[in-house]
């Protein structure tokens, strides 16, 4: 077995975000402050109240389709086909060949944000012909269901196993450890907990983290409206406004990132520097009451703790950003609490796609601030409401970045802390 | 250096009640909670068995519990008691300050045809049809997947790591088993780890019946799971919650916890064979059962009962035969394992299963006494272990096994052992 303190080198990511077909393309768009959402559209639901979102375009739906072995693709979602291309992409960045190890040392860990399936339009064709009179008839429902295939005929597959994990395990012939997480924002640390774990305890050699989700789905848009949590986008692409005073509530979107894990060593084997060294993962819950927003700091210093880590020794901080103006300004009450005072610029990638379920955004944004010594500015961002805090604005700043630390937080009540640092950096 | 896991607390929560001592009795006397049943009253629907939790005993027997609780969903009201009832057990219930997580298995999320249909316009589903009648929507479809992990922690001041797995049937064991890992590598010192599901409506019982898993027989009446028999046909479906508390050693002989046994080892696998059927030859599931062997340390001819997945699947009991034939080849060790389907009793909890699975194991383990297999009476000639037909059996037990293999060929194997303040003792 591996020794505990072995080091988890990312060596590979790739994505398929809201106008971003890679890692490059988000890091343009962030440098130019472009945003990426669109008008909301859907051929399954009408409604002219969302009436913006991070959409994955159809060309980039048909990208990642093809990325998906011909035989696999009736029963993969959209999410896991974002997820597969993101993948394939991921690999090549990280010049890995899977075909080289053996599959049973291949881990995969997947994030899902929620369940897409059951989805309405799965039930739509059977439910249609059978209202009569606006009442049910529920003999004939079930008839259309199983003998007219009114239903996704798979539906189970697509709702039953988190379909990403199934889905690419078999694109990519892996057949070690294992684990897929559907629970929102918080999916994506549970992957990648348990991914290192699997690294750093010799239980795998090469970890593959897919994450990937929608916030396209009826029921999931009801609750987040009903919240107010959403904003009425009255300023298009511009209305994702994080830590701005004219924010009014989040875009939201959907997407996909792919991240490649090894061990220091097996990484060295393969002469292969990384992205980035995993320096500490850490989360707190806080599923007590809306008023406990201190955990999200106390998240991160229970993290920097435990990995040894001074908050001196951080360059920049990505930040989650929602859009909304309490989450926002609860968000900056919590970095002035953990800055206490010190000047290390915060960024955020929120206004660009959208707000993401289970993919980490802000991960893929440190990533490139590590790679070019860039931290970008925020886009939409006019009127800060931290004055305390070093919101990066109007023009991102070109710094020596070694260290990075990202902090998520998500409406449900889970905070997240996760610390990159340069391969090399001690 | 690694900690030591032991399981201190059990909760069940099923049609064979709602402790796990009443869930335990039932399984050693061979009772069966399959009984006729149809999805919201449709007479001629295909399935016709399955093992669902009786509505009103449950409110009856949890309304103190329930009544504090906002809504939810129908496996986290049977997540939810059976955590309540495993940390009580743990004599855990009211502590504060522990370092501990929640791992759950869960699967399909519930959709009721009711909450769907307020969806529907004219023209198909409308997003803002939906919405105008959002208060008659019931709100416990409006949370995430994640509810009953959630309301776990909440309820039990649970801040540590929070997983909500869904790895189909194989859901709740891979949550017991990545508790297990975090515990042993020091990151916790305790977790409430199980599973919860509820198949038993309309639209997740046509999917599955779409995909041809559940039996449709009416051959067999109430003896319609049969694994390893020649009359098998599928599966029967169930519902309900099970959890445990795990705990590192020291933390609990610090607090001078009951211990119920110890887990050493923990073992994951993909199939990379199909999406819809496992391994002929259960390759995958061979590998999570070698894997978990190596990880506790442990050779072969260590363990002496299987718990096994034991669907009652034409598929999987002959590819999990073939798997133990593989891993327990050496010696013929296989002829000496006693291999027991708890699923034969209780139907299959989808992705709970592992949980109700994995405390029989554990209980089989520490008392030396091992549940049936019931209806096994044309065993299939490719199935030709011993399965402990009909009758419980005692059995000195070493150290067992826990099999749980899920949808889409994802497979775990856990390894627990009777605790002993000496390890290798």
């Amino acid at each position: 077995m591996a020794n505990a303190s072995t080091d988890i080198f990312i060596t590979g990511t790739g994505c398929l975000l809201p106008g971003c077909n890679n890692p490059a393309d988000l890091w343009q768009r962030l440098l130019e402050k472009k945003c990426a959402t669109v008008p909301y559209t859907s051929e399954d639901i009408t409604t002219q109240i969302i009436s913006w979102f991070g959409h994955i375009s159809p060309d980039q739906a048909a990208t990642a389709l093809a990325a998906v072995p011909f035989k696999l693709r009736r029963y993969a979602t959209p999410a896991s086909q974002w997820g597969i291309k993101a993948t394939v992409d991921a690999l090549t960045n990280a010049q890995l060949d899977l075909a080289c190890i053996a599959p049973e040392r291949i881990g995969l860990f997947t994030a899902q944000g929620d369940y897409s399936y059951p989805s309405l339009p799965s039930f739509t064709a059977g439910v249609g012909k059978a209202i009569e009179q606006n009442n049910l008839n529920l003999p004939a429902l079930t008839n259309e269901f199983l003998n007219n295939r009114g239903m996704d005929a798979f539906l189970s597959i697509k709702g039953l196993s988190n379909n990403s994990l199934a889905i690419a395990s078999l694109a990519f012939g892996t057949r070690g450890d294992c684990g897929a997480y559907v629970q929102n924002k918080s999916a994506t640390i549970a992957a990648l907990r348990s991914a290192v774990m699997s690294l750093r305890y010799g239980y795998s050699d090469v970890a593959l983290v897919i994450c990937t989700g929608t916030y396209n789905e009826a029921l999931t848009l009801t609750e987040l409206y009903q919240q107010n949590l959403l904003s009425p986008a009255k300023q298009g692409a511009a209305s994702q406004r994080p830590f701005d005073q004219q924010a009014d509530g989040s875009i939201l979107g959907e997407g996909a990132i792919a991240l490649i894990l090894e061990t220091r060593a097996h990484a060295q084997k393969r002469n292969v520097a990384g992205l980035a060294k995993i320096d500490g993962i850490g989360n707190k819950t806080a599923f007590l009451t809306v008023d406990q927003h201190n955990n999200y700091h106390h998240c991160a210093q229970k993290l920097l703790q435990k990995a040894g880590l001074e908050l001196d020794s951080v360059d920049a901080i990505v930040a989650t950003g929602a859009g909304g103006k309490k989450a926002d300004q609860q968000e900056v009450v919590q970095l002035e609490q953990l800055l206490n005072g010190k000047d290390i610029p915060v960024t955020c990638a929120s206004a660009i796609t959208g707000n993401l379920p289970a993919c980490p955004l802000d991960m893929l944004t440190a990533l490139q601030m590590l790679q070019h010594q860039k931290i970008p500015a925020i886009a939409n961002l006019t009127n800060p409401i931290g004055h305390q805090l070093h919101l990066v604005q109007k023009e991102s700043l070109t710094q020596p970045v070694q260290r990075v630390l990202t902090l998520n937080r998500c409406y449900t009540g889970f905070n997240s802390a996760v610390v990159l640092s340069s391969p090399s950096y001690q | 250096m690694n900690s030591r896991v032991v399981v201190t607390g059990l909760g069940v929560v099923g049609r064979l009640g709602f402790e796990w001592q009443d869930f335990w009795a039932a399984l050693l006397a061979g009772q069966s909670a399959i009984v006729p049943w149809q999805p919201e009253n449709i007479e001629d629907f295909p399935v016709r068995y399955a093992a669902p939790v009786d509505n009103a005993q449950f409110a009856s027997y949890f309304s103190a519990q329930l009544s504090a609780q906002p809504p939810m969903e129908r496996r986290s009201q049977f997540g939810l008691m059976a955590a309540h009832q495993a940390m009580n057990d743990a004599g855990l219930l009211g502590k504060t300050g522990l370092n501990m997580g929640v791992a759950v298995g869960s699967g399909i999320p519930e959709r009721y045809t009711p909450d769907m249909l307020l969806a529907m316009g004219d023209g198909g589903p409308d997003w803002q049809t939906l919405y105008a009648k959002r208060e008659q929507l019931n709100p416990a479809m409006r949370s995430g997947n994640d509810q009953l992990a959630a309301l776990i922690a909440r309820a039990h001041g649970a801040n540590g790591p929070v997983q909500n797995f869904s790895t189909a049937c194989a859901g709740a064991a891979h949550a017991i088993g990545s508790s297990f890992r975090m515990i042993r590598n020091g990151e916790v010192n305790c977790m409430i780890a199980g599973g919860a599901d509820s198949v038993l409506n309309l639209m997740t019982m046509v999917g599955l019946n779409l995909l041809g898993a559940p039996s449709v027989s009416e051959d067999y009446g109430d003896k319609l799971c049969r694994p390893f028999d020649e009359g098998r046909s599928g599966f029967v479906a169930a519902e309900g919650g099970a959890f445990v508390v795990l705990e590192s050693l020291d933390h609990a002989l610090a607090r001078g916890a009951h211990i119920y046994g110890e887990v050493v080892g923990f073992g994951s696998s993909m199939d990379a064979y199909r999406v819809t059927a496992p391994h002929p030859e259960g390759k995958g599931a061979a590998l999570s059962m070698h894997k978990a062997l190596v990880d506790a340390g442990l050779d072969a001819d260590n363990i002496n009962y299987i718990n096994a997945h034991g669907t009652s699947t034409p598929l999987n009991d002959t590819a999990e035969t073939f798997a133990i034939k593989t891993v327990f080849a050496k010696d013929q060790h296989y002829q000496k394992l006693a291999v027991s389907a708890t699923k034969s009793q209780i139907g299959h909890w989808i992705a709970a299963a592992g949980a109700p699975e994995f405390i029989a194991t554990l209980l089989a383990t520490q008392q030396g006494i091992v549940p049936p297999t019931l209806n096994l009476e044309n065993p299939d000639p490719l199935c030709d272990l011993d399965y402990v037909p009909h009758k419980a059996r005692a059995v000195t037990i070493n150290a067992a096994l826990s099999n749980s293999f899920g949808f889409g060929g994802l497979n775990t194997s856990l390894v627990v052992k009777p605790y002993k303040e000496d390890r290798h003792g």
